[in-house]
């Protein structure tokens, strides 16, 4: 749920501040864009005594004049981030799945390339078929008080977390159901944890057992419920995860937690029991999470140094492009990330193959991209750039043509749209979707001459819509960010979720004619532990699903927009966003 | 008196019980569901095993009026329940928190707009049709249409980031309030302000202020002695509405400034289905006006002897 909760939620404050955005723009336009001041000169937040037990570093003696380097990061939103926590048994939400990395390690961690990288685990290897998975742990792990840890204590957190008695309970599942026998305990078809594919064969042997072939396990355990948990202090503090707070919680990540004000700021300090410490130690002395909600504020005091990263709001972008020094600060990256709509596939006329092309074709996609400016970038598949399957010459016919378009729809029987049904576009209701389907909709009344209506609303009464008497004929806008950055996560979740899940038994969904094509591709990628073959299986899948029988239109991929601080090293951005596990910064 | 004010009472006790009966009918029949599940982008990963565990545990699965009165049955017992949005707190932990970093700056907020609404109020009237008049009437209006959302961005731009008299955010020390309270204050004040001045004009040319004059007292004592105590009884009559509706929270101030109160838990709770939460932050704001009311009621009574209750 990760990206994409936090996207929802982020959203909707955007949503609230749309305004505000744009009037900050405006306001700070006026005022001349300023450069932002050395973030050293930063009010610090509010200080209030490190909680007790946190050791704080005595480097006084040794380096009397240097200043404290303190990183200030933003946590957009808290409220409203399932089981928000820092309970890594309880991620879902993006924040807490970013609070997570900084105070927890877990088996693998994704490097820039996002490859799967040594953590707590040295090494792994699969057996024959890739179902079952030994991890070898490495001997020097410890929890931040300076305690062992081993095997075990992995074993007992997988066996934790799906749980069906935790307080947050089974957020993460679909994260976890993976493993041989998670789905029955957590769905208490059998109380018997000792059912669940996972055990600790020696202190530093852990090994999992699988539902089935899964060539990608090593990525999907860089999730943070991967990571250890101290047993003995959720045992006696585990109630309404309170051994989540400062005063309570052991981690085993590159920070440890010393201070939570909820709604206001964390404090976290580097972790000098952490295994990667050793090798290099931290950059920093503190590290500070506020929890500033409004992306116009944040931008403020990204501007006056109260923070050091910040996402940028839409509104202030053309405003930091060209600013000489903020456009440096920019950091674009392309988020894994696909928005796109879903096809009745058996009601007529999106029944005929041609019509479905004649959509897909009729979207002046750059155009899209630039009214949407610098957030989107135009999507014609529907898994994304980076990954196993993606492939920009996949679709050439899918390019914006007008004419081909007309022509597929004459030959489907609708000469310049004569006799085409009304038909609706169901969406949550956002500024940005507002735009973007109006959009949509006049290139389809102008190329097509077909009549979209827009039928945008709250995201709780869009299954009511649906299913409301007499049915709509409609199209139904849908997203999917990756959990984990495998082709398999996309396209498992099209294939279990979609063609064959839920979708398959509401009526106009039903009956997807190339199910019995796709899921076998996608199947077989899942066995395979060969990457240029894992490739070309998804590459034909996603043609399948977007081109051939199109049972989706793409429309495009989520661009992610921060601002850093020069003064911040050693941080690292991928699709999955950025990491912070060797961060630094210059006082 | 205490007659009227038990009478009052147990009115109030019956208008807050259909308030929450209508509350949860209202929240319960709005489409979409707690938790994501409605919410095609998020409830795709949902496994339909986990949303029937999640409707047992939290009583979804029971017929609304049961769910009411399970609420109810518990919210008597001081039990809000659990927040949906945030599954690890309380509903009355996250109120016990929110609630008084609020109600701090709603108290602030209200005094001050009382204090410089009522002062601009009076100059404008005594002053009335000078330029001083007009000038005072345009800083209330000014008040009164920019909002708050607004005024917080100009005052951000202004004051922290071009000024950097105060810092852009955050709570607890006295530099980190002036602005949220600045701009929460502006739109009460101005309202008090025209009020005011209404009220006073309204009193300046009463029978018993001629005859005040005629008697020879001063225009300063009259003002003060006579038109000011006449004039202050509609000001106190908004004064409750006010009060309650700062009290608890503002969401565009607390979210822009973020001020960590219970403001931005309103209306994420209505986004979000939580319903724990929808009817905790109803019932406290409907009680809050309910019972200031009767305050400002029982007020007149001994502001102005001519009101009695029987």
């Amino acid at each position: 749920m990760s990206t994409n909760s936090n996207r929802i939620s982020r959203r909707r404050l955007l949503k609230a501040a749309m305004f505000t955005g744009a009037t900050a723009g405006l306001a700070a336009c006026g005022g001349g864009a300023r450069p932002a001041a050395p973030a050293g000169e930063a009010p610090p937040p509010t200080e209030a005594p490190p909680a007790a037990e946190a050791p704080q570093e005595a480097p006084a003696a040794e380096a009397p004049a240097r200043a404290e380097r303190v990183l200030y990061l933003n946590m957009p939103s808290f409220y409203g981030d399932p089981g928000a926590g820092t309970d890594p048994g309880c991620s879902g939400g993006a924040n807490t799945v970013f609070t997570n990395q900084l105070m927890f390690s877990a088996l693998v961690y994704l490097n820039e390339k996002m490859e799967p990288t040594p953590d707590c685990a040295e090494s792994w290897t699969p057996n024959e078929d890739s179902s079952v998975w030994t991890f070898k742990l490495r001997k020097d792990l410890k929890w931040s008080d300076g305690t062992p840890i081993t095997a075990k204590d992995f074993e007992w957190t997988v066996k934790r977390n799906v749980s069906p008695d935790i307080s947050c309970g089974g957020g993460i599942l679909y994260m976890m159901d993976i493993i041989k026998g998670a789905a029955d305990y957590a769905g208490k078809v059998t109380t018997d944890p000792d059912t669940i594919g996972v055990k600790a064969l020696d202190d530093y042997t852990l090994q999992f057992e699988l539902t089935g072939p899964a060539g990608f396990f090593p990525i999907m355990v860089s999730y943070p419920t991967y990571s250890p948990l101290p047993k003995d202090r959720i045992e006696q503090y585990g109630k309404d995860t309170q051994w989540t707070q400062p005063q309570y919680v052991l981690s085993n990540g590159p920070f440890k937690m010393t201070e939570w004000k909820r709604d206001e700021y964390m404090t976290l300090l580097p972790n000098e029991h952490w295994h990667g410490y050793t090798e290099q130690a931290p950059g920093l002395d503190k590290l500070t999470v506020r929890m500033l909600k409004n992306q116009a504020t944040a931008i403020a005091a990204y501007e006056t140094g109260e923070l050091d990263v910040i996402e940028v709001p839409t509104g202030d972008l053309p405003r930091v492009k060209s600013d000489p020094v903020l456009s440096q600060q920019l950091i674009t990256y392309a988020e894994l990330f696909t928005q796109y709509m879903l096809i009745p596939v058996s009601a007529k006329p999106f029944d005929d193959v041609r019509v479905r092309q004649a959509l897909a074709i009729a979207i002046d996609r750059d155009a899209i991209a630039d009214v949407l400016a610098g957030t989107v970038t135009p999507a014609y598949q529907f898994l994304p750039p980076t990954m196993l399957g993606y492939d920009k010459d996949l679709n050439p016919e899918m390019a914006y043509n007008p004419d081909k378009a007309r022509q597929l729809l004459a030959d489907a029987g609708f000469p310049n749209g004569e006799g085409f049904p009304k038909f609706w576009i169901n969406s949550n209701h956002t500024d940005d979707y507002q735009t973007m389907f109006e959009a949509i909709s006049a290139m389809y009344k102008d190329v097509l001459g077909i009549e979209m209506e827009l039928a945008l609303m709250d995201p709780g009464a869009r299954g009511a819509w649906r299913e409301q008497e007499p049915r709509r004929l409609h199209l139904w806008r849908e997203r999917w960010g990756m959990d984990f950055p495998d082709s398999h996560n996309s396209m498992n979740f099209m294939v279990t979720g979609r063609l064959k899940g839920d979708y398959s038994k509401i009526p106009e969904w039903g009956g997807y004619k190339s199910t019995d094509r796709v899921a076998p591709l996608v199947e077989e990628a899942a066995r395979s532990a060969d990457p240029a073959r894992r490739h070309e299986l998804y590459r034909q899948a996603d043609r399948i699903l977007t081109w051939e029988d199109p049972y989706l239109i793409p429309i495009y991929y989520y661009v992610a927009n921060l601002m850093m601080k020069p003064r911040v090293k050693g941080v690292y951005v991928t699709g999955m966003g950025p990491t912070y596990r060797r961060v630094s910064v210059e006082s | 008196m205490s007659k009227y004010i038990i009478r009052r009472f147990i009115q109030s006790v019956f208008i807050l019980f259909a308030i929450s009966v209508i509350t949860f009918g209202i929240a319960k029949a709005t489409p979409g569901g707690p938790f994501g599940f409605d919410d095609p982008d998020i409830g795709a990963r949902i496994p339909e095993a986990m949303r029937k565990r999640y409707r047992e545990v939290y009583g979804l699965d029971q017929p609304v009026p049961v769910q009411y009165l399970n609420w109810l049955r518990a919210a008597l017992q001081g039990d809000l329940g659990v927040s949906y949005g945030s599954r690890n707190q309380n509903v009355s932990d996250i109120l016990g928190r929110t609630w008084p970093i609020s109600a701090q700056l709603g108290l602030i907020a209200t005094s001050l707009a009382l204090l410089f609404g009522v002062t601009l109020g009076i100059i404008a009237a005594v002053n009335h049709n000078t330029l001083t008049d007009y000038l005072t009437m345009f800083i209330s209006v000014v008040g009164t249409t920019i909002p708050t959302f607004v005024l917080a961005i100009i005052a951000i731009v202004i004051f922290s980031v071009e000024l950097r008299w105060f810092p852009v955010s955050g709570w607890g020390t006295p530099e980190r309030m002036v602005l949220p309270v600045f701009v929460l204050m502006l739109g009460p004040m101005a309202g008090v302000a025209r009020y005011t001045r209404t009220s006073m004009l309204e009193v300046i040319n009463l029978d018993f202020v001629r005859t005040a004059y005629a008697k020879g007292l001063t225009r300063r004592r009259v003002i003060i002695k006579h038109v000011i105590r006449n004039a202050l009884i509609p000001v106190v009559t908004i004064t409750g509405p006010i009060l309650a509706g700062l009290l608890t929270g503002s969401f565009f101030v607390e979210t822009m400034f973020s001020v960590p109160g219970m403001g931005g838990a309103f209306i994420n709770a209505a986004a979000n289905r939580d319903y724990p939460m929808i009817m905790a932050n109803t019932m406290i704001y409907a009680a809050l006006i309910v019972f200031l009311n009767l305050a400002v009621d029982v007020a007149y009574g001994i502001i102005d002897p001519r009101i009695r209750y029987d």
